[in-house]
């Protein structure tokens, strides 16, 4: 029960296209040819309306049809069957059992990029896309100076770790902009001294301080697909939004795709509590002048405003070692690159040795030795 | 010998006047025990040992009991036993060096003074070092194991002093002690170092509780700024001024060093 998806051929050659970040066109791997967004949009738009018709008619025969089937109550499958999906690669014909979520992926068979035009038709069309303007190459360069920039990681790790896997993911956000209205109390004080005798005189002055405004946020992220990790997606945040694009799949063949599945309700709560924060933040750095400064309340109101749907450019990338998995995430436009190392305790101690023999020759020759054994010693006499 | 010295010592003490030939070097015992603390033997032992202590460096070391310094003069213990190294003509050589620790057994006070040399040799700080040595021995009776030990530590000291190094506020430290200084705090800054580079490095995901990269092009109007004056305190703190003791030792307008305490 194949439902239909559809890849960009070359108009030359028949071979398959693939976005590239760098000269933001579709190139054909083939002949060379290459593509702008537009003009393989206004070549394919036809093509992918009756896609997305032919999809959504299987989809309804599907329905009527599966009640005819007596399905083991203990398959294989299990309740996963009701989140796959079935295609059929218009290359090699194929059958591609990929998630439902699964907007843009490629054939394990002939390698094709492929596209699902359901996924993102009506009302799931993504409004924005950031296309990918750093490529593969980069990325695995990227991890290489992760490593380098890491002298505790085990020499083993970077030399018997191999990448498992790499893949261009357009990661399915929401943006979120909103207003709020904010205002905040303050204890703020300023403290003096003076000696007067035998005595140390302190002075504090003491100030209530208020300060009320409003903060605007334009597309604020939350990543809106349950299979990224929160953390990952935050780190590798700022995305340039400058760059925003109106959404065409002709950006993702040569990547991975995902639709949301983590609805603007749920993300509007991560959301809602970083404008908070932040607007917080920026009427305590308002309070300037005093030596210290303490927030005592804080009411914050926010007005929602407009919600897009985009997708955002990440590249992912496993590395398996000792039996364990590391996850590396980079920003595919910014280049912005985070995940955990491991850290070698032999290294460590190396290092510590190494800083102690230059710290130590540089405390006995300045005289600093010298100075804290009188200090010692005046101590405890 | 002892029994005789001991009725000489008393005599002349009390009488307040000393014969010329007594106060030579040579005729007042270093170990002046009125109070018939130590054995004969005892007594014997350290007078020896104090008058080879004296002559090797020059430098009397003198040990006296009485059973109430009140007795001999008037003051302090501090003056009283000045006033005894003074009336005797106590101490080695023209400068009249030596050191000379007095107890008084009648309230358990002492006090250790010093004279010429002496006071280069036992700083104040080396006096604090000497006192700790016997006054837990004289806190238990110990009276020769006290001033046994009295006697060795003038020895160390006055060696020390002889290879111009007395003891006193960090005298004691040696190269090795530099080097073992610079050795750990090297240690604990390169740890302190280490820690938070392997810290930075290890560069853990967070959850991002900040949205100020998507504030809005002028997207931030302060419309209420009120700050009000509420009150004033003040608070009053003694300084503590620490002594500023750098080393060396506090003479007096007779030439005296010293110090005094119970035991």
């Amino acid at each position: 029960m194949a439902s239909k998806i559809t890849n960009y051929q070359c108009p030359a050659c028949t071979g398959p296209l693939h976005f590239v970040g760098g000269s933001g066109k579709l190139e054909c791997d083939y002949c060379g040819s290459s593509f702008s967004v537009a003009e393989i949009e206004a070549l394919y738009a036809e093509k992918e309306a009756a896609a997305a018709e032919a999809a959504a008619k299987e989809e309804e025969k599907a329905a009527q049809e599966e009640g005819s089937w007596e399905i083991p109550p203990e398959s294989d499958w299990g309740e996963d069957a009701a989140h796959m999906r079935a295609y059929s690669c218009p290359s090699c014909g194929a059958e591609l059992i990929c998630d439902e979520t699964t907007a843009a992926t490629s054939c394990p068979y002939c390698g094709n990029p492929t596209i699902v035009p359901g996924q993102f038709a009506g009302a799931l069309r993504p409004d924005y896309v950031i296309p990918f303007k750093l490529d593969h190459e980069a990325a695995k360069k990227a991890l290489k100076e992760h490593y380098r920039k890491n002298p505790f990681l085990p020499k083993v790790f970077s030399q018997a770790n191999h990448i498992e896997e790499i893949k261009g993911v357009y990661v399915p956000f929401w943006l979120f902009d909103a207003d709020v209205d904010a205002n905040a109390t303050f204890h703020a004080a300023n403290v003096s001294s003076r000696e007067e005798g035998d005595y140390r005189v302190t002075t504090t002055v003491h100030y209530n301080v208020q300060r009320g405004g409003t903060v605007q946020f334009l597309h604020v992220p939350a990543d809106a697909s349950s299979k990224m990790a929160d953390d990952y997606m935050d780190s590798i945040e700022p995305f340039d939004f400058s760059e925003l694009k109106p959404f065409s799949t002709a950006y993702l063949p040569g990547y991975l795709a995902d639709k949301y599945d983590v609805d603007v309700a749920t993300c509007g709560q991560r959301a809602d509590r970083r404008c908070k924060q932040t607007a917080a933040n920026l009427l305590y750095q308002d309070v300037t002048g005093y030596t210290s400064v303490s927030q005592e309340s804080l009411q914050a109101r926010i007005r929602h405003g407009a919600v897009h749907y985009a997708l955002m450019p990440v590249w992912m990338l496993t590395t398996d070692w000792n039996g364990k998995k590391y996850l590396f995430a980079m920003n595919g436009q910014t280049g912005k690159f985070v995940g955990e190392l491991p850290s070698s305790k032999a290294r460590f101690w190396a290092l510590t040795g190494i800083l102690t023999a230059v710290l130590s020759t540089l405390i006995g020759v300045s005289g600093i030795g010298w100075l804290c054994v009188q200090i010692l010693a005046a101590l405890f006499a | 010998m002892k029994r005789t010295l001991v009725l000489l010592c008393i005599l002349t003490l009390m009488l307040g006047c000393l014969p010329p030939a007594f106060a030579a070097e040579d005729d007042f015992p270093y170990i002046c025990d009125t109070e018939l603390l130590l054995t004969d033997e005892e007594w014997t032992t350290l007078e020896r040992r104090a008058k080879v202590i004296s002559e090797q460096f020059a430098c009397a070391v003198y040990f006296v009991t009485v059973e109430n310094y009140q007795d001999y003069g008037s003051g302090s213990i501090y003056e009283v036993a000045k006033n005894i190294y003074l009336e005797y003509d106590l101490g080695w050589g023209e400068e009249k060096s030596g050191v000379l620790l007095l107890l008084s057994m009648y309230d358990r006070d002492y006090t250790l003074i010093a004279y010429g040399y002496g006071n280069t040799a036992f700083t104040d700080y080396g006096k604090d070092y000497l006192s700790e040595q016997f006054l837990d021995d004289f806190a238990d009776n110990d009276w020769a194991e006290g001033c046994q030990d009295y006697l060795a530590t003038c020895g160390e000291m006055l060696k020390m002093a002889r290879e111009g190094n007395p003891l006193d506020i960090g005298s004691r430290v040696r190269t090795w002690h530099i080097v073992v200084a610079s050795i750990v705090l090297g240690f604990l800054l390169a740890l302190v170092i280490c820690n938070a580079w392997s810290r930075k490095c290890r560069k853990k995901t967070a959850l991002n509780m900040e949205a100020s990269n998507y504030l809005a092009p002028g997207g931030m109007d302060i419309t209420l700024r009120d700050d009000q004056y509420s009150h004033t305190t003040q608070t009053r703190t003694k300084i503590e001024r620490s002594s500023g003791s750098s080393g060396g030792t506090t003479i007096d307008s007779q030439g005296f060093s010293g110090k005094s305490g119970k035991f």
